[in-house]
């Protein structure tokens, strides 16, 4: 099964090695990973240099540490994150499985069923399909209805995130341009409560539907919304896709598709 | 199980003849698990950097431009900050730029400057 429990990211990230299946009654087929709620991927603090467990970097070591960690994880993680054109608004998304699911923000893909264009940062382009929204939350989902292996990321879980933990927040603010490709802003989760994960990652129209990543490269959250502050924007966490996950992916498996 | 049963128990350290307490009262506490219990929890919040706990807001002054971040940035700052500048136009903060040279050129970022009365204030305020 080639879906969301997918083995490898590009790049060789460590993706899902099982996952728990949702399947209706008498369902035979598994709607190519559709029905598979993603599993998170591991994280081990250990892997991390000092600087990003301290309450704040205390030295220009920390940082030289903090800035080799965001470019290789830049220079991993930023060929899934893509531009979503759906009719004429435009919003960001992030690829997590091989043969193309696109976590987004609900607001961006409006209703289900909707024709998506997605961009890559290298100008490829492709189609695809609003799948889902989210009922209780902004989160969503797009399929790439295009064949290919597409550069995909794990996804994580907030089960060992804390506020003050180190974030980056990836999207095309403003819409696709080759000559700038998309945009990277660090910065630090500022609260962490059900339901709600806010960052002081400075994100601008466009952006929503792109990613918010740990510092493990793991997708822990959603652009959903600006703040009137530039400082105290929200995310969706990623646990609001997977406690809505049957009923984001429900309309496409009572269509039958 | 009882602490009277545990120290009845064959093999137990009283049964191996362990140091009991003889004396009149009840037995001394034993600091050493309050002390283990203190060491972990410090080192704990070591571990996460944090001194708050772990899920309540973050401080603003350790948000990512932060005073408490910034500091990091000391030793690099300080040799730089008199060479940044503010520029107005008509009296309107639009951008900031750094001093290139002694003859006073500044680099700063073109679509800011508009056509005005433009000012450069110094770090020191001149």
């Amino acid at each position: 099964m080639a879906g969301l429990a997918a083995g490898v990211a590009h790049g060789g990230e460590p993706s899902a090695p099982s996952a728990k299946v949702l399947r209706p009654k008498g369902e035979q087929a598994d709607h190519a990973g559709l029905a598979t709620v993603p599993k998170p991927a591991p994280a081990n603090r250990k892997e991390l240099a000092t600087a990003f467990s301290k309450a704040s970097p205390s030295s220009l070591t920390d940082l030289r540490n903090m800035e080799k960690r965001v470019k290789d994880l830049v220079r991993r993680l930023s060929p899934a994150v893509v531009d979503v054109q759906v009719g004429n608004g435009s919003g960001s998304g992030v690829v997590i499985t091989e043969d193309g699911l696109v976590l987004t923000a609900g607001h961006v893909c409006g209703r289900t069923g909707r024709e998506v264009r997605l961009t890559f940062p290298d100008g490829k382009t492709a189609k695809g399909k609003t799948v889902g929204i989210g009922r209780d939350n902004d989160a969503g989902l797009i399929r790439i209805t295009d064949k290919g292996a597409w550069p995909h990321v794990a996804v994580g879980d907030l089960e060992q995130t804390h506020s003050g933990d180190w974030v980056l927040a990836m999207g095309h603010p403003g819409g696709f341009d080759l000559k700038r490709s998309l945009v990277v802003r660090l910065g630090r989760i500022i609260r962490l409560e059900d339901g709600a994960l806010r960052t002081d990652c400075t994100i601008s129209p466009g952006d929503s539907g792109g990613p918010l990543f740990d510092m493990y490269g793991r997708v822990i959250g959603i652009h959903s919304f600006i703040s009137g502050s530039l400082t105290a924007n929200f995310h969706v966490p990623i646990t609001g896709f997977y406690d809505d996950w049957e009923e984001l992916v429900k309309v496409r498996l009572d269509q039958g598709e | 199980m009882s602490l009277e049963r545990i120290l009845k128990e064959p093999g137990s350290e009283r049964e191996r003849g362990a140091p009991r307490w003889v004396g009149p009262g009840p037995a001394p506490i034993r600091p050493w698990p309050f002390v283990i219990a203190l060491f972990l929890g410090l080192a704990l919040q070591i571990a996460h950097g944090q001194d708050t706990p772990l899920n309540s807001p973050l401080p603003r002054t350790r948000f990512r431009s932060g005073d408490e971040t910034l500091r990091a940035f000391a030793s690099v700052s300080h040799m730089t900050r008199h060479s940044i500048v503010k520029l107005h136009v008509d009296g309107e903060t639009v951008a900031l730029g750094m001093v290139m040279d002694v003859n006073g050129l500044v680099l700063t970022k073109a679509s800011e400057i508009k056509k005005g009365k433009l000012t450069c204030w110094l770090a020191s305020d001149k």
